[in-house]
């Protein structure tokens, strides 16, 4: 036999020629895995520029409803309420504590504001990682501080509720208020954070404000769970 | 020195010797219905099969096993000539010689049979008949209409030969016998058998069940194809021994080996 290599040859080109069809099913799926990777990568990059319009969205609408507030007679109420409640709040150290200027915020309360309220809401929530934290019941003052710390750096709407709500239940009306206040900065259509703060205020003895914010907010939402608040402030039952 | 692959290739050179038969479980059905057929008062049978299934060692293989019981004679290959089939067939007949100048009287040839009736039982086993004339074949069966002389007509069956072959026979035939191509057991048991025969038993051992599915599927299980497939391999083999054994694996036959064999004669395409 003279021609083994000729053959040796063909041999390879053969088998080249057999295994083709696993060559291009091979790079059917790297193709194909490729493409679902930047399809993926695109949509991330997708999301990330709607988080960037949405902040954008979130300004603009921040600085309308500033705008709004000067001309909304339900936000002056609310306004000169809560300035009127600052002036002679006694728990301003409270307030000191936080290391966000709450002066400002106090002006747009957001309580009222809806449709800023669904963007502030993405925006903090997207802005802020949310950091898993255990949420309990607890009577020890060094697990409040915890749970304030904690909040200072992850800024978690649930700890600041759960103080509000812990606060409250404990017969503290001026950190429960406060922490109220809080919690609806960062979720403003948060009605259970919105009633702690009417709550409070109503224990504190600002019964008129704590009804006309109840009234201003019926105005707006409709809410039963609000009207039944009311009937309750009107009647003394709180 | 001598490659243990050469001895490998020459059990497969393609022949009709009665020494390479091998009893397979295929072969042994044929002969037996074969053998059947002839002792059954039939004029003419017919043995039918494609090229390389077998037919022309079955005949060799019955003439020698029945030889000394009964008057059989084997036609490998038909005679150039109507004359010369006659003269050969006139010699076997009376146990003559024709004088070369001399023509055979059919019609006495014909007379000469009837008188054989009864006294001698002839069995003629005619290979390759589909190279015999038309009106050979015809004369072929007046003879057989004697009844002392029975013809075995072997016959290739390919595509177009296929209905030639049933049309003509059809009146005259009374018993047909076709063989198959092999399975891939019976043609893996040939190659064992075939080896073991020469004492090959370590090649016979290196040939695996992998190696026999491609070899069955390149030939279709036709004998004659297995043995020029299997004489190409060892042809490689044996290159490989001599010249690079170091691209050879001594303990099983490769595919590698096979397909190459394979491409050399065709059965795959690069």
């Amino acid at each position: 036999m003279y021609d083994i290599k000729p053959l040796e040859d063909d041999w390879k080109k053969y088998k080249l020629k057999k295994r083709k069809p696993f060559y291009v099913l091979i790079l059917i799926v790297f193709f194909s895995s490729i493409f679902i990777y930047i399809s993926l990568l695109d949509s991330t990059k997708g999301f990330k520029i709607f988080d960037e319009f949405s902040k954008k969205i979130d300004n603009l609408s921040k600085f309308n409803s500033m705008q709004s507030t000067s001309y909304s007679k339900s936000s002056i109420l609310i306004n000169s309420s809560l300035h009127h409640l600052e002036l002679h709040d006694p728990a301003k150290t409270i307030k000191e504590e936080s290391s966000d200027s709450s002066s400002e915020l106090l002006v747009d309360i957001p309580i009222l504001d809806i449709e800023k309220d669904t963007l502030l809401e993405s925006k903090v929530s997207k802005r802020k990682g949310k950091v898993h934290l255990d949420i309990f019941e607890t009577t020890s003052v060094t697990a409040y501080k915890d749970v304030e710390r904690r909040f200072r750096q992850s800024g978690d709407i649930d700890d600041a509720l759960f103080l509000a709500k812990s606060y409250y239940k404990k017969g503290d009306y001026e950190k429960s208020r406060y922490w109220a206040f809080e919690a609806n900065k960062l979720n403003s259509s948060s009605e259970e954070s919105f009633f702690i703060f009417v709550k409070s205020k109503a224990k504190l003895g600002n019964i008129n404000e704590a009804i006309s914010l109840l009234n201003t907010y019926l105005k707006r939402t409709n809410s039963h769970e609000a009207r039944t608040l009311l009937n309750e402030l009107k009647n003394g039952k709180i | 020195m001598k490659s243990r692959y050469t001895a490998a290739k020459n059990v497969f050179v393609d022949s009709v010797d009665i020494d390479d038969y091998i009893e397979l479980n295929s072969s042994i059905s044929a002969y037996n219905q074969l053998q059947h057929s002839m002792n059954k008062p039939l004029k003419m049978i017919l043995l039918f099969g494609r090229p390389g299934t077998g037919k022309s060692i079955l005949l060799n293989r019955i003439q020698e096993k029945l030889k000394h019981k009964k008057e059989i004679y084997y036609f490998d290959t038909p005679a150039p000539s109507e004359k010369e089939f006659f003269q050969k067939l006139f010699k076997l007949l009376t146990q003559k010689d024709l004088p070369s100048n001399a023509e055979v009287n059919f019609s006495a040839l014909i007379d000469f049979c009837k008188n054989l009736r009864g006294k001698r039982e002839i069995i003629l086993l005619l290979d390759e008949a589909q190279m015999y004339s038309t009106e050979m074949m015809e004369k072929i069966r007046l003879l057989s209409d004697t009844r002392a002389v029975k013809f075995v007509v072997s016959l290739h069956k390919t595509e177009d030969e296929d209905l030639i072959a049933k049309e003509h026979f059809q009146s005259r035939i009374w018993e047909v016998i076709e063989l198959k191509n092999a399975t891939k057991e019976d043609q893996a048991a040939y190659i064992h058998k075939k080896l073991l025969k020469k004492n090959l038993f370590e090649i016979a051992n290196s040939i695996r069940d992998k190696n026999m599915k491609l070899i069955h599927k390149c030939t279709k299980g036709n004998y004659r194809e297995c043995n020029k497939l299997l004489f190409t391999i060892f042809e490689i083999c044996e290159y490989y021994d001599e010249n690079e054994p170091s691209k050879i694996d001594y303990s099983h036959v490769s595919q590698k080996i096979i397909e190459m064999a394979a491409l050399k004669l065709g059965y795959i395409h690069v």
